[in-house]
């Protein structure tokens, strides 16, 4: 450890990363642009056979044209390489083909690759498991190298799914892992549910806010609380990493809370078993912004991700009213 | 921010080295001193007036403002005088609030034995909020700060003094400006004061002494 | 001559008192008789001859003297009063004409010289018997002025009455051989005696008769010593005296010539013009990066990037032992204090054989060879911590010396951090360290010494809300821990001027821990040992020979738990966490044998060649190197001398770079050759130019590859290829001002362009801190009155930035992730600060105090350290770094 002990001053760089961040940018959680806030799919993980629901929490101007543009990727993806996937169609085709999977065939007008231009997209796990398996053990021998992530291709294969949201003055490129389970015994992770998310202010006053708009008074700090049961934080089956051998573990959940104006006592809230408490992931503190700095009206997204993809979201407009 | 726009901090240091060095040979070594007024440590207090600008998104002021001023150091030789300064400045109405202070180093070049002009670099800090109706707007500055101050002193009973007195108590007029760069907020500060300076003198054994009052 | 120098050293100096002779006060009115005589001083004495026939009996006595002198100083005429007792010997003519040859300074009065008659006394003593007999014998050894009865017989019985030790002041460092006049007027008449301090600084006085007296001594270059004491009939006055030196001028220590130079480019620092420059805190690691050659790094980042090669290439040892970390939390402060150091060696290239396993510089701090003559040390307070140091002779031939710092940011910040803060520090950041080294020199042939010493730093923080960091932070709690100690034992040989042997043992254990709770740590525990030898023979005056061998030996515990992290030309930022690794190994060895042997050689009186050659075996990578250097200077006329090396440097990959997970254990050493030319020129004994171009070609650079082999039909990553180069030229110009005239400072630049090709890559790009121009001048300058002046200005070129085009949100790790422009094809603004430094000691009899504020960044330069992004990378602003600061510290030394 004589050389290049310069580890832990990298570490604890990284401890201090999000320290060091300015206040002075606008925060990730102030939605005042283009923005594609979360992708779910659902289901959240595909077993073979299953058809994935994809679709995408965008927060445009109403007044914006936006246009989408899905894809997908057969393999894991890096920021290094752009998001670009390193993989052709006819790469993968050839890898099918050369491993006897010559059974498969692409149904007319049908792209593996790309997922068309709708606000959702349809992603069909169409290609056989046991086809998958050879064909990434193929593509891996002979493009392994060109490959950011070496794929598990007996397993959970992580494969990527891209959109990109454009309206007209600002592009948003948004990616998401998309687990293809190519073993019967794997079970498939589910999207958390969210409940009801109701605020609550010092004077007693608790307001359940539904789709239809409710009514906060601006800088007027309100609890908000979303009912939530521990349960969506799932039990599942992982590889330990230090000893190697499967475990039986608990999901972390984490809870975004990204707003239209004003200010929230946190942008991010958190649930780790065994390290924070459930309901830190569900409480928060909102205070409204200003009618004049808004046009009367606020919007709060939630969203609600766990560590294995899945994501649930609720979005709620309220009408405000200065005190 | 170029570099030449502090040429002033970058060429007083060069220039107060040379000064102090080329003035310095007859104070080094053992060689004793005549007896002066100016000798040994000295201490300041300067209640001031000022007059503060400040230069933001744009100009406010400028506002009348008091407060005290210290400096304190030692007398290195007949020319030069070495050491520290600091002070602050409130102006206050009910429309505005400004404190502006200063600490750093001091050096005072002395042209004549009662003429002393000073030169100061050093932290400046100011604190401006200003009121309108329904908007509180706060700036603030923290960055270099330069000053120059001049002053004439007077000391107390010199007429009567010993020929063979070291140190002494002076009072003196004095006015200076204080000025803090930046690309965001600059202050400038013009004030004038009177200092209050005690002297203390070298002991007996580094003046230059007739034998019956050297012991 | 043997003989003659004996009988000087037997005979005691005469001391004498004075009286103004009568026939010359008469002739002044009655005023001027009633000012002060001061007495003449003894400024040529010529010892009087010990009669041979007196010495061969080993008889002694003493002659009583009246001397006339003149008004210029000279011996107008010797009488004997009391002639030496047994008669016969010779002994009144033998002190008659040594008196005939003194010289004095004439006695004054009013400022005038006057002629004066003095008594003298000669004291013809044996060395090994009381100088004085004296029925006082308690004082005997003190050499002491005594008044003869009446100025013409000696008393009776003499007693010492007056007794008095001078001394220095703050460092009370006896005065010896300071001539001390006590004097008075007694009517018409100034009596005066004086007395010569001895080795101890004492000195005293006999029978003075009763009353105030006078006291003066002025020795050089101290302010004077003007007192007076009473004398009390039947007691004896005792005091102590300390005197000020004119000016306690940090720069007045005596500084070792200049060590022969044979490398090609090293530059040695002495401590004591390290302590005061402004912006390093004393710190001597720190102001290796002032020097040519080094590049300039963030404020409080320990890497020292020379010629373009990167930290980890740079060695730097402690007295040629390695040491793990050499900062306080990778730059705060380096681990050894300054009161333990002696001087500072820095190699920025071309080093000889005796350094390996480095391909950039070697940095050798050098530790102080204890001499102390008293107990004494300093405490040392500032901002950040408190240290003291001591030190002691123990006896003749050992000394010893502990020092102990330790910080006391934890408590700052604790006190400034509010408890509703999103990080709370549970430990904030806490150093300390401790030394204790010692001496023992049995005989001018041996010299053991002993050095243990440690540092230990942690720091401990705990999460209020992980997730605000970072989505994917499962952690609630993170700290770094960083220990080690080190015991070494050096024996150091010296049985002729021919042969010099300097054997060293260390020993030891590195402890490093890292983490986020159990989400990513790296637990380290190491325990290492080395055994160094070196030899030097001499053949002749021009031809020596230097060889060694130098063993290093670990076995560590290794827990790591830890994402892929960004290795030199790769973007910092945020890590992936989705790719933590795991490896874990127990008592992993790791041994590392070197060799080498140099030819010292001297041709034609100036022509300096150095042929060596360096074998080195690496067990991490099971691999052996053979490295060939060469050195060469030649003294082209006095002040000038051109020089020339050139040389193979290899070192192992670093650890995690050979690990079996996150590296690739079959890598293979880096290399790089070293050339370089220059001259040097000096036109001043204390002004020396050093102009030196330099050419550094790396190959075999470990480099990141995504390339993957099969492994027992597994495929995996290979991680690493030693298929990186590097290429760095440039010119280094040092001009150096060493102590003198109250100054002393240099000025630095550096020209380079240092460049890099990683595996894959067809084109060179720039290496991380590729930095074209580095301008440094640094001084300090000495005032009077005990004030020191330093000052730093800096100029040097923007480091090589990363530009971001852009970004993607990646919406399972709940941020976006920058995608990267060409590595570091952009550049930072030009960097310049100027940093001031004052000082100002205050010396008291026993100790001293000096207290300094040192500014940096004293024109507040907004210097742009990197780039901050807003969360989609569409924004950036400059970050910038230190802000003018002002920091205080005091130091006490006693």
């Amino acid at each position: 450890m004589t050389r290049r002990a310069n580890l832990n001053v990298v570490v604890a760089a990284t401890v201090l990363f999000a320290m060091a961040c300015s206040e002075d940018f606008e925060a990730f959680t102030d939605v005042t642009k283009l923005r594609v806030l979360a992708i779910q799919s659902e289901p959240a993980e595909l077993m073979p056979g299953e058809i994935g629901q994809l679709s995408a929490l965008v927060a445009a101007d109403d007044n914006a044209s936006v246009t989408y543009q899905w894809s997908w990727c057969p393999v894991a993806t890096s920021a290094i390489m752009g998001h670009e996937c390193p993989v052709t169609e006819e790469m993968l085709l050839a890898a099918i083909a050369q491993n006897g999977g010559g059974a498969f065939e692409i149904p007319e007008g049908v792209s593996l690759f790309d997922l068309g231009t709708s606000q959702t997209a349809v992603f069909p796990f169409i290609i056989g498991a046991d086809v998958l398996q050879i064909a990434c053990t193929q593509l891996v021998a002979q493009a392994g190298d060109q490959l950011p992530f070496l794929p598990d291709c007996e397993g959970s294969l992580d494969t990527t799914v891209k959109l990109v949201v454009n309206d007209g003055v600002d592009e948003v490129v948004v990616v998401k892992q998309l687990n293809l389970l190519l073993s019967e015994s794997l079970i498939a992770n589910r999207n958390p549910a969210l409940g009801t998310l109701t605020a609550s202010d010092s004077e007693g006053v608790s307001i359940t806010l539904e789709e239809a708009p409710g009514t906060l008074v601006s800088q007027h700090g309100y609890e908000l609380a979303v009912s939530l049961s521990p349960q969506v934080s799932e039990s599942f089956e992982t590889t330990d990493v230090e000893t190697g051998a499967i475990v039986i573990d608990r999901e972390s959940l984490f809870m975004t809370w990204f707003i239209s104006g004003g200010e929230t006592e946190y942008g991010r809230t958190s649930y780790i078993p065994g390290e924070t408490e459930f309901d830190k992931l569900r409480l928060n503190t909102w205070w409204p912004p200003r009618v004049a700095e808004s046009d009367g009206t606020a919007t709060l997204y939630l969203v609600l991700q766990d560590e294995r993809g899945g994501t649930s979201w609720l979005t709620r407009t309220v009408q405000l009213q200065e005190r | 921010m170029s570099v030449l726009k502090h040429a002033f901090t970058l060429l007083m240091i060069p220039v107060a080295v040379t000064f102090i060095g080329v003035f310095s040979s007859t104070a080094r070594g053992a060689e004793l001193q005549k007896p002066a007024l100016k000798q040994g440590y000295y201490f300041s207090l300067i209640p001031v007036g000022e007059a503060v600008l400040v230069d933001s998104s744009e100009n406010f002021g400028p506002w009348p403002s008091v407060g005290g001023q210290f400096r304190m150091g030692e007398e290195l030789n007949r020319w030069f005088d070495l050491g520290l300064s600091g002070g602050a400045t409130v102006a206050y109405s009910d429309n505005y609030r400004l404190i502006h202070g200063h600490f750093g180093l001091d050096g005072t070049f002395k042209p004549t034995a009662v003429l002393s002009i000073g030169l100061q670099a050093g932290l400046g800090f100011g604190d401006f909020t200003r009121r309108k109706p329904g908007i509180t707007e706060v700036i603030g500055r923290f960055g270099a700060t330069y000053g120059i101050t001049v002053s004439y002193d007077l000391f107390a009973g010199s007429r009567h003094r010993s020929p063979h007195q070291s140190g002494g108590f002076a009072m003196s007029p004095y006015i200076g400006a204080h000025i803090g760069p930046s690309d965001v907020t600059s202050i400038y500060a013009f004030f004038v004061g009177i200092a209050f300076t005690r002297w203390t003198g070298l002991p007996k054994n580094r003046l230059d002494l007739p034998l019956d009052e050297a012991f | 001559m043997k003989q003659w120098m004996y009988m000087i050293a037997i005979v005691l100096v005469g001391l004498y008192a004075f009286t103004v002779r009568a026939q010359d006060v008469d002739n002044e009115n009655d005023t001027d008789v009633q000012q002060p005589v001061i007495p003449p001083v003894l400024k040529a004495e010529v010892p009087a001859e010990y009669p041979p026939r007196a010495l061969e009996d080993r008889v002694e006595s003493e002659v009583i003297l009246e001397i006339d002198i003149d008004e210029t100083g000279m011996v107008e005429g010797v009488q004997v009063v009391t002639p030496a007792e047994p008669e016969g010997y010779g002994f009144d003519d033998a002190a008659v004409n040594a008196a005939n040859l003194f010289e004095f300074e004439p006695a004054t009065q009013g400022g005038m010289p006057i002629p004066v008659r003095i008594t003298y006394r000669t004291v013809f003593a044996l060395a090994d018997e009381p100088l004085i007999a004296d029925t006082d014998t308690a004082e005997n050894d003190i050499p002491a002025a005594e008044e003869p009865n009446d100025g013409s017989a000696i008393p009776a019985k003499r007693v010492l009455n007056f007794n008095g030790t001078l001394k220095e002041r703050g460092t009370r460092f006896p005065l010896a051989g300071v001539t001390v006049t006590i004097f008075r007027g007694e009517g018409n008449v100034a009596v005066g005696y004086e007395a010569v301090t001895d080795a101890d600084g004492a000195f005293g006085f006999y029978n003075l008769a009763p009353g105030k007296w006078m006291l003066l001594a002025e020795p050089e270059g101290y302010f004077p010593l003007r007192t007076s004491d009473e004398v009390v009939k039947n007691e004896r006055t005792e005091a102590s005296y300390y005197v000020e030196r004119s000016d306690y001028n940090p720069y007045d220590v005596v500084v070792e010539g200049e060590r022969i130079r044979k490398e090609v480019s090293r530059t040695t620092l002495q401590i004591e013009e390290v302590e005061r420059i402004p912006g390093t805190f004393g710190d001597v690691l720190t102001v290796v990066k002032n020097l040519p050659g080094v590049a300039r790094t963030g404020a409080a980042a320990g890497n020292i990037v020379v010629r373009g090669s990167s930290p980890e290439d740079t060695q730097v040892f402690v007295d040629g032992v390695e040491v793990p970390i050499i900062y306080h939390f990778g730059g705060l402060r380096s681990v050894i204090p300054l009161g333990m150091l002696d001087r500072l060696d820095f190699y920025p290239g071309n080093f000889t054989a005796e350094f390996g396993r480095a391909t950039g510089g070697v940095v050798d701090v050098r530790l102080k060879r204890l001499k102390p003559e008293k107990f004494g040390g300093y405490v040392d307070v500032n901002l950040a911590d408190s240290g003291i140091y001591l030190e002691t002779p123990l006896g003749e031939k050992s000394a010893v010396a502990a020092a102990f710092r330790r910080s006391y940011i934890d408590g700052i910040i604790n006190a400034v951090v509010p408890d509703s803060a999103s990080v709370n520090l549970i430990t904030a950041p806490r150093y300390y360290d401790y030394q204790l080294l010692g001496t023992f020199r049995p005989n001018d042939n041996h010299e053991l010494s002993a050095f243990f010493f440690g540092s230990d730093d942690e720091l401990k923080l705990l999460f209020e809300n992980p997730a605000d960091f970072s989505p994917d932070l499962t952690a609630t709690s993170g700290s770094t821990s960083t220990s080690f100690y080190r015991t070494v034992l050096e024996h150091r040989y010296m049985p002729s001027r021919h042969f010099e042997n300097v054997f060293k043992t260390s020993a030891g254990r590195n402890k490093v821990y890292v983490g986020l709770g159990d989400q990513i740590f790296l637990d380290l525990n190491t325990y290492v040992a080395q055994i160094y030898d070196k030899f030097t023979v001499s053949l002749s005056d021009n031809v020596k020979i230097a060889g060694g061998i130098d063993y290093l030996y670990s076995t560590a515990d290794a827990r790591i738990k830890f994402p892929e992290v960004a290795k030199e030309g790769e973007p910092g930022g945020r890590p992936d966490l989705s790719t933590i690794q795991y490896t874990e190994s127990t008592d992993q060895v790791s041994n590392s044998l070197g060799t080498f042997l140099q030819l010292e050689s001297k041709l034609f009186d100036r022509w300096t060649v150095i042929p060596g050659v360096r074998y080195d075996y690496f067990s991490r990578v099971d691999t052996s190197s053979l490295a060939p250097r060469f050195n060469t200077r030649f003294a082209l006329a006095e002040k000038w001398t051109v020089k020339g090396g050139v040389g193979v440097y290899h070192q192992e990959p670093s650890f995690d770079e050979t690990d079996e997970v996150f590296g690739n254990p079959d890598l293979g050493l880096e290399k790089a050759m070293h050339y370089s030319v220059g001259f040097e020129y000096s036109p001043l004994d204390y002004l020396t130019l050093d102009v030196t171009g330099f050419y550094k070609d790396m190959s075999d650079l470990v480099s990141r590859t995504d390339a993957t082999v099969n492994v027992n039909g597994e495929l995996q990553r290979l991680n690493y290829v030693n298929g990186g180069q590097g290429r760095v030229y440039g010119l280094e110009v040092m001009l150096k001002h060493n102590f003198a005239n109250n100054f002393n400072g240099w000025i630095s630049y550096t020209l380079s362009k240092a460049l890099r090709k990683d595996v894959g890559d067809t084109e060179w790009r720039r290496f991380d801190f590729d930095q074209t121009h580095i301008l440094t001048l640094l001084g300090s300058y000495s005032l009077p009155k005990n004030w020191t002046l330093g000052f730093r200005w800096r100029v040097v070129t923007g480091s090589p930035d990363t530009p971001r085009e852009g970004a993607v949100y990646s919406v399972d790790k709940g941020y976006y992730e920058p995608v990267y422009g060409r590595p570091n094809s952009d550049r930072l603004p030009t960097f310049h600060q100027a940093d001031v430094r004052l000082d100002k000691r205050w010396v008291f009899d026993a100790w001293m105090l000096t207290a300094y504020l040192d500014v940096q960044n004293i024109y507040n330069s907004p210097n742009v350290t990197g780039y901050q992004y807003n969360y989609d990378s569409t924004e950036r602003r400059a970050r910038q770094g230190l802000p003018i600061l002002p920091v205080i510290g005091v130091k006490g030394e006693f």
